[in-house]
């Protein structure tokens, strides 16, 4: 077995309380990666289709990967993967933290949860052994609360926790899995699949060392990264001022979304800024293990009498503008309290702000009164009101009842053209770049299988002339030579947005982060990310092979949803896009083609190797993945 | 033959900041001879050549801009987000 894996993928069975463990071939690693792929594995094989989110036939699983847990940055990550209550297609979620690495420590690569309790509780995992242990305690607290609790009965301050919040249990269909307080497994509402099966938290603890083939390369890659810190400059900006750092960026190629996607430029975008959270709230930058990066925020501050506490983080870049000018407020404690709240709840911020928006737009247009609101003025503008609708929507509570079913269902229920004001793809709410000013990035929101998703491929302005060299000179290794011209969507774009994509499923395949590993702007390119890998395991790894197991990942997904129903006609852009943007700057004015969306998904479908009535992998491609246990 | 002058206002952002002194957080108004670019202040101000330009509020792409008396110009880092 390669000296960085554990050899160990942890089975749990909570309807008959049951644990086993499994010691999977090493060629099954090499195949998958670990993440979602080693996930999927698993759950294509025992899942049967057509099963209910929330039903105790979910299976939900938690994944490191193979280089988790050594001693450079960005490689502390994990995956969540099920089928998703939001989407009821896949479910994807990625995370950082200290907790990944933990896993790994504890003796584990993964973990596979079928089932469901018949009361709530909470998995122990220690030093390659693992039992199920009461949660009663636990249940109905804050994330915060369940940790403290747990350290203390534990009598272990540096054991790990993967937990649900309220939201969770109460199966908010975008609720969370955090881990640290401030680390969320956020998108496709995998909390409320881990709240459907009364499972609290998973804690991780142990000493098991995480060995790599090659320690010397490893420890060289490492120096070069910290030497790198000050030489790779969008890095450098992420350490400065967080994620919330390219604010102003956004804002300058009408970008950020604003009261709901109608405008892509906020008047107030200076007020939310990482700039003006670094200047005015920030009392410390937070890492995940063995990173040198450096990119999370701890923030101190007060709304309305509320603290803000450092242990619940900060905003990043996406809490920023969803909670901020999605909604189009400008009171930065305000966002800052609601990104507390979601911590604390265990929500994503980025459906939570999302749909808190959508319902502003149904309130501005006189769909929804503040009667039905509970007396809330849901007006653009409110921070106060995002701040009660976040705790309406994690208590289920009132007409934060229906916002926790996602705006699609509100949509629904809502009735009178809501639908129209939506911002979604496959039912999951739009993060915050315009796909106006991105254009190959409105493409992957739409393919995406698990839905919108800014962190599935690589933006455009890293693809355009104007940009810098060693953008180019990255993306150069996976086959994309020719920068287009800033603001256009030819089929060379739709190649960056495909092959991008291939590598960003890579990158989630071997849970790196992608702040710290990817094909243009980050500390390290595609060639290094080749090295770490084989570095780690001893395996011939080269820029083929990343590609090949980015596509299988890829593939797999997409092969869930086909199983489920899903076709081209689910992967679509909201009809607001095709309607022009309102406001000021590039994009004022701006809609996108209905035609032209088409052809660029008659492209994409054409380089992904999948037959272009359906979106579907085909047959032969399956097989030449060595997936034809997926062919049907 | 010395032309008109023209004053903008620059403001610098992210890692960008530390190309004027600590104590004007980034921001510095320039009188600059009439016509000059984009290019220009780059050069002027020492500027990384992969900085984004904004001219009052909206992006600019073409370094051969010309910047009008009154002009507001923001150098910001191009990211991805997260």
């Amino acid at each position: 077995m390669a000296k960085s894996i554990a050899g160990t993928v942890l089975h749990v069975d909570l309807s008959e309380s049951k644990l086993w463990v499994e010691h999977p071939d090493e060629s099954l690693y090499r195949k998958y990666g670990g993440g979602s792929a080693m996930a999927l594995h698993y759950i294509l094989k025992e899942m049967a289709p057509g099963t209910d989110p929330l039903s105790p036939g979910n299976i939900l699983t938690v994944f490191s990967a193979v280089p988790t847990g050594l001693a450079i940055s960005g490689q502390s990550r994990v995956a969540v993967n099920a089928r998703s209550p939001l989407t009821n297609a896949v479910g994807d979620s990625q995370a950082g933290g200290f907790f990944p690495a933990s896993l790994k420590f504890a003796g584990f690569d993964g973990i596979v949860i079928r089932g469901k309790a018949k009361k709530p509780v909470y998995l122990l995992l220690n030093n390659g052994k693992a039992e199920i242990k009461d949660a009663g305690h636990l249940w109905g607290k804050f994330t915060a609360e369940s940790e403290e609790i747990l350290k203390k009965e534990l009598e272990d301050s540096r054991i790990e926790i993967m937990q649900i919040g309220p939201a969770g249990e109460k199966l908010v269909r975008f609720a969370a899995i955090m881990n640290m307080r401030n680390r969320a497994n956020g998108r496709t509402g995998m909390g409320a699949v881990m709240g459907s099966k009364m499972l609290k938290a998973i804690v991780v603890q142990g000493n098991q060392r995480v060995e790599a083939f090659d320690k010397q390369e490893i420890v060289r890659l490492n120096r070069d990264g910290i030497k790198r810190l000050d030489e790779v400059l969008d890095v450098k900006g992420l350490n400065i001022n967080g994620t919330g750092d390219v604010v102003p960026f956004q804002n300058s190629i009408g970008s950020l979304p604003t009261r709901n996607y109608r405008e892509g430029q906020f008047e107030g975008f200076e007020e939310i800024s990482g700039e003006t959270v670094t200047k005015t709230i920030l009392v410390d930058r937070d890492t995940c293990f063995g990173c040198v990066v450096r990119c999370k925020r701890k923030v101190e501050t007060e709304f309305e009498g509320n603290k803000v506490l450092p242990a619940y983080g900060g905003a990043e870049y996406e809490t920023l503008a969803t909670f901020g000018s999605y909604c189009g407020n400008n009171d930065l404690a305000s966002i800052q309290y609601a990104n507390q709240l979601c911590n604390a709840y265990g929500m994503d911020a980025i459906s939570c702000g999302a749909t808190i928006a959508f319902a502003m737009d149904c309130f501005q247009n006189g769909l929804i009164s503040q009667e039905e609101t509970g007396g809330i003025d849901l007006g653009f503008g409110n921070g106060n009101a995002v701040v009660e609708m976040v705790e309406k929507i994690g208590r289920r509570e009132g007409f934060g009842d229906l916002l926790a079913e996602g705006s699609v269902k509100a949509a629904e229920k809502i009735g009178k053209g809501a639908a129209s004001f939506l911002a979604t793809c496959k039912r999951q709410e739009i993060p915050a770049h315009a796909p106006q000013a991105k254009r190959s990035l409105g493409l992957v929101y739409a393919v995406n299988p698990f839905g919108a998703d800014h962190q599935s491929s690589e933006h455009d302005p890293m693809y355009e002339e104007g940009g810098a060299e060693l953008y180019f000179e990255r993306l150069a290794m996976i086959g994309l030579n020719n920068p287009q011209v800033p603001g256009t969507m030819e089929d060379e774009k739709v190649r960056f947005a495909y092959l991008t994509e291939v590598f960003y499923s890579a990158l989630d395949t071997y849970c790196l982060c992608q702040f710290v590993w990817g094909p243009a702007w980050t500390l390290y390119g595609p060639a290094e990310m080749a090295s770490m890998l084989k570095a780690a395991t001893g395996w011939d790894v080269d820029i083929q092979e990343l590609m090949i197991v980015g596509e299988r990942r890829l593939n797999m997904l997409r092969a869930f949803n086909a199983r489920e129903g899903f076709t081209r006609g689910d992967d679509r852009l909201p009809e607001k896009f095709f309607q022009p943007l309102a406001g000021t700057g590039p994009t004022s004015g701006m809609a996108l083609d209905k035609d032209h969306f088409e052809h660029e998904k008659d492209v994409y479908y054409k380089l992904a190797g999948w037959d272009n009535e359906s979106g579907n992998p085909t047959r032969s491609k399956l097989v030449e993945l060595g997936l034809e246990w997926l062919a049907v | 033959m010395v032309g008109s002058l023209i004053r903008v206002k620059v403001t610098l952002h992210s890692y960008l900041k530390e190309f004027l002194p600590e104590e004007l957080d980034g921001e510095k108004e320039f009188e600059l001879q009439d016509g000059e670019t984009i290019a220009g202040l780059v050069q002027l101000m020492g500027l990384p050549e992969s900085a984004a330009a904004a001219v009052n509020e909206s992006i600019e792409r073409d370094r051969r801009k010309v910047l009008q008396d009154g002009d507001h110009v923001r150098f910001l880092r191009p990211g991805a987000g997260g």
